[in-house]
C-alpha cells in the first residue's frame, strides 16, 4: 500500500471487508456506496476480503483485476457492485434474494427481479403509497424465512433529463424498516409497455421456485438457500403478471399486503 | 584455500566468454563499431583504428585469461579496458547522452546509462580478484575437477536465468492490461449482419436519439456466455435510455446458445481491427458511443466493468449525457 493511499475496514451482514483507496479525493465516494449498515472495525482484526481502488482506475478484489483504467466515477460505481455482490454471495447469516421489499406493518411484499427490470420504480411508487422501505436491490432472508432491511438509496430517474438519481426514502416521503417482516405476498413481476396488470396466482412451491432463480448463493449454498426461500415463500400469496405504470400494480399489492 | 581456486577459475571462464563474445560481436559488426567509437567522442583516424584494435585486445584478454601463466596478465588488461570503458561511458552519462554502447556489437547493445555503469562494475570485480590473486593453484579449466566445477556453475547461472525471466514475465502477465483510449474518436465503419443473415451497418445501429453501448463478445469466450443472458436483460430493461449493441465476431454457426436469444440482438462483424478500433482489447468489453459515432468512455472490459459503465451513464455521469 502506498503512503498516500487510505484503508477502510468495515463488516456488514456478518462480512468484513476492507477497501484499500489509492486515490484519498475517492475515500467519501466509496463511504457513500458502503453497503446499508456497514460499520467499521479494527483494521488489525482478521479481514476476509481486500478490494483495492488505485489511483490508475483499477478495481481489484484480492489482487484479482474488476476493471481497469476506469473514470473515477465508473471505479465507485464498480467498486458498490462488486461489494455488493461480494456481501450477497458471503453473508454466513443471511440468503441473499434479488428483489425489491417493501412492508405494511410485520407483512412484506417480494418482488424478485434482475438489474434493470424497474423493481425500483414499483417500490418506490409503494413506498409513496405508505409502504415502509426495505430495499430496491435485496431480500436479505434468515434462517427462517423472515426478510430484514437492506435500504440502500434508490436509483430512481427523476428530473427533466431522467436522468437515475440515488435518492434517499425520506427524499420520497416515506421511511426505512429497521426489524424483520414476515413475507405475506410475492409479485413476479415486469415492466412492458401497455401491459395490463392482471396477475395469476401461483403456489408457494411455485413461488419458492421462482424466488430460488434470483437467490445470490443458490449454487453456493443450495440447502440453505433451498429452506430459506421455501419458509419465505411458505404461507405467502404468489403473483405473477406483467405490469404497466407502476402506479396502477401498487394499489392492488397494497391492498393485498394490508388484508 | 579451494574455495579461492573455484572462484577464480569461475571468474577466468566467465570473463572469457563476456570478452570474447563482445570481440566477436564488434568484429561483425565494424561500420556499428566504428559509428559507436565517434559516439563516444573519438575522431574518424582514431575510430578506423579502434574498430580493429578493441576487437583483437578483447580477444586476446579473453584467451589470456584462459591459460594459468597469463591469466594475472590478462586480468589486468581486462581491468584497463573495464575502467577505460566506465569512464567514457560516466563522462557521456553526466553529459546527458546515451549513445549506443555497442558493447557486444551485432550480438546485443543498447543505450549507455547507469546501469551500464553497474554492469561494468560487476565484471570489474572478478578481474581484480584475478589481477590481484593470480590464476589459483589446483583448478584449470581443462582438469576434471575443474570442468564438473565450470559444468555446475554454468547450470546454477543458467537456472538463475531462467527464474529471472520468468519472474519478469510473471509480473509482465500479472499486471493490469491497459487498454487504449479512444475517447473523441468515430466509431469504425462496419458492416453488421443479424443471426438471421440481414445486413446492416454499424453507423444504423448508433443512430438513435440515445447513447449506444458497443458491448463486444467472443463465441469461444466464457465470461461473455455468462453475461450474455444479463445482458439481453438489460438491454431489454434500458432501451429507452441506452442503446445496447451486442457484436460478435465469426460464423453465425459458431455462435453458442446463450449468444442467440432475440434479447441480445446480436449482430456479426467481420472486421478483425473494429475493436482495437474502440480500443478493447479483451471480451466481453464495451464502450459508450454517442449518436454522432463519436467514442466517449474509456473500454470497461469484464462483466462488472461493462455494469458499472451502464450504471454511471443511466446516472448521467458518464458518456453523452454527462458531456
Amino acid at each position: 500500500m502506498s503512503r498516500a493511499s487510505r484503508l477502510l475496514t468495515f463488516r456488514a451482514y456478518g462480512v468484513d471487508i476492507q477497501v484499500e483507496i489509492g486515490d484519498p479525493g475517492l475515500l467519501a465516494g466509496v463511504r457513500d456506496v458502503l453497503p446499508p449498515g456497514a460499520q467499521e472495525i479494527d483494521p488489525a482484526g482478521p479481514s476476509s476480503t481486500l478490494f483495492a481502488l488505485s489511483a490508475e482506475g483499477d478495481v481489484q478484489q484480492d489482487g484479482r483485476p474488476l476493471a481497469t483504467g476506469q473514470a473515477p466515477v465508473v471505479q465507485i460505481v464498480a467498486l458498490e457492485a462488486a461489494i455488493r455482490t461480494h456481501v450477497a454471495v458471503s453473508s454466513p447469516d443471511y440468503v441473499f434474494v434479488h428483489a425489491g421489499v417493501v412492508a405494511v406493518g410485520d407483512r412484506a411484499l417480494l418482488v424478485p427481479g434482475f438489474s434493470f427490470a424497474g423493481k425500483t420504480t414499483l417500490v418506490a411508487e409503494l413506498v409513496r403509497r405508505g409502504a415502509t422501505y426495505y430495499s430496491d436491490e435485496y431480500a436479505v432472508l434468515d434462517a427462517s424465512g423472515q426478510v430484514h432491511p437492506y435500504p440502500k438509496k434508490l436509483s430512481l430517474r427523476l428530473g427533466a433529463g431522467r436522468r437515475q438519481t440515488e435518492t434517499s426514502v425520506t427524499e420520497l416521503g416515506g421511511r426505512a424498516g429497521t426489524e424483520p417482516a414476515q413475507v405475506a405476498l410475492v409479485a413476479v413481476t415486469s415492466y412492458r409497455p401497455g401491459a395490463v396488470w392482471s396477475p395469476v396466482r401461483l403456489s408457494a412451491g411455485r413461488g419458492a421456485l421462482l424466488l430460488l432463480a434470483h437467490t445470490v448463493p443458490a449454487r453456493l449454498r443450495p440447502e440453505e438457500s433451498l429452506a430459506a426461500v421455501r419458509r419465505a415463500a411458505d404461507g405467502a400469496i404468489v403473483l405473477e403478471g406483467e405490469r404497466g405504470p407502476a402506479e396502477l400494480a401498487a394499489g392492488d399489492l397494497l391492498t393485498l399486503l394490508a388484508a | 584455500m579451494w574455495c579461492l581456486d573455484v572462484l577464480l577459475l569461475i571468474a577466468r571462464v566467465g570473463l572469457c566468454a563476456v570478452f570474447v563474445l563482445a570481440a566477436v560481436g564488434k568484429a561483425l559488426d565494424q561500420s556499428g563499431t566504428r559509428r559507436a567509437f565517434e559516439q563516444f567522442g573519438f575522431s574518424a583516424s582514431a575510430a578506423g583504428l579502434g574498430r580493429r584494435l578493441l576487437p583483437a585486445g578483447e580477444l586476446v584478454v579473453g584467451f589470456g585469461l584462459l591459460a594459468a601463466p597469463s591469466a594475472r596478465l590478462a586480468a589486468l588488461g581486462a581491468c584497463a579496458l573495464l575502467v577505460a570503458f566506465f569512464v567514457a561511458v560516466a563522462r557521456l552519462v553526466i553529459g546527458g547522452q546515451s549513445p549506443d554502447c555497442h558493447c557486444f556489437g551485432q550480438v546485443h547493445s543498447e543505450p549507455v546509462g547507469s546501469a551500464t555503469l553497474v554492469r561494468i562494475a560487476v565484471c570489474l570485480l572478478p578481474a581484480a580478484l584475478v589481477a590481484v590473486a593470480g590464476s589459483g593453484n589446483r583448478l584449470g579449466p581443462a582438469d576434471p575437477q575443474g570442468v564438473a566445477v565450470l559444468l555446475l556453475s554454468g547450470g546454477v547461472i543458467a537456472l538463475a536465468a531462467l527464474v529471472l525471466a520468468l519472474w519478469q514475465e510473471n509480473r509482465r502477465l500479472r499486471a493490469p492490461v491497459r487498454a487504449v483510449s479512444r475517447v473523441g474518436a468515430f466509431a469504425p465503419s462496419v458492416a453488421l449482419n443479424a443471426l438471421d443473415g440481414s445486413g446492416r451497418s454499424l453507423a444504423d445501429e448508433l443512430d438513435r436519439d440515445v447513447p449506444s453501448l458497443l458491448v463486444f463478445l467472443s463465441p469461444g469466450c466464457s465470461p461473455c456466455r455468462e453475461l450474455a443472458g444479463e445482458l439481453g436483460r438489460w438491454r431489454v430493461g434500458v432501451s429507452d435510455r441506452l442503446n445496447i449493441v451486442s457484436l460478435t465476431s465469426g460464423a453465425v454457426e459458431a455462435q453458442p446458445d446463450e449468444f442467440r436469444s432475440a434479447e441480445l440482438g446480436l449482430l456479426l462483424h467481420e472486421s478483425a481491427d473494429v475493436l482495437g478500433d474502440c480500443g478493447v482489447r479483451a471480451t466481453p468489453g464495451a464502450v459508450l458511443v454517442g449518436s454522432d459515432r463519436r467514442i466517449f468512455s474509456r473500454p470497461a472490459e469484464g462483466a462488472l466493468a461493462i455494469e458499472a459503465l451502464i450504471r454511471a451513464t443511466l446516472g448521467g455521469q458518464t458518456g453523452p449525457a454527462a458531456a
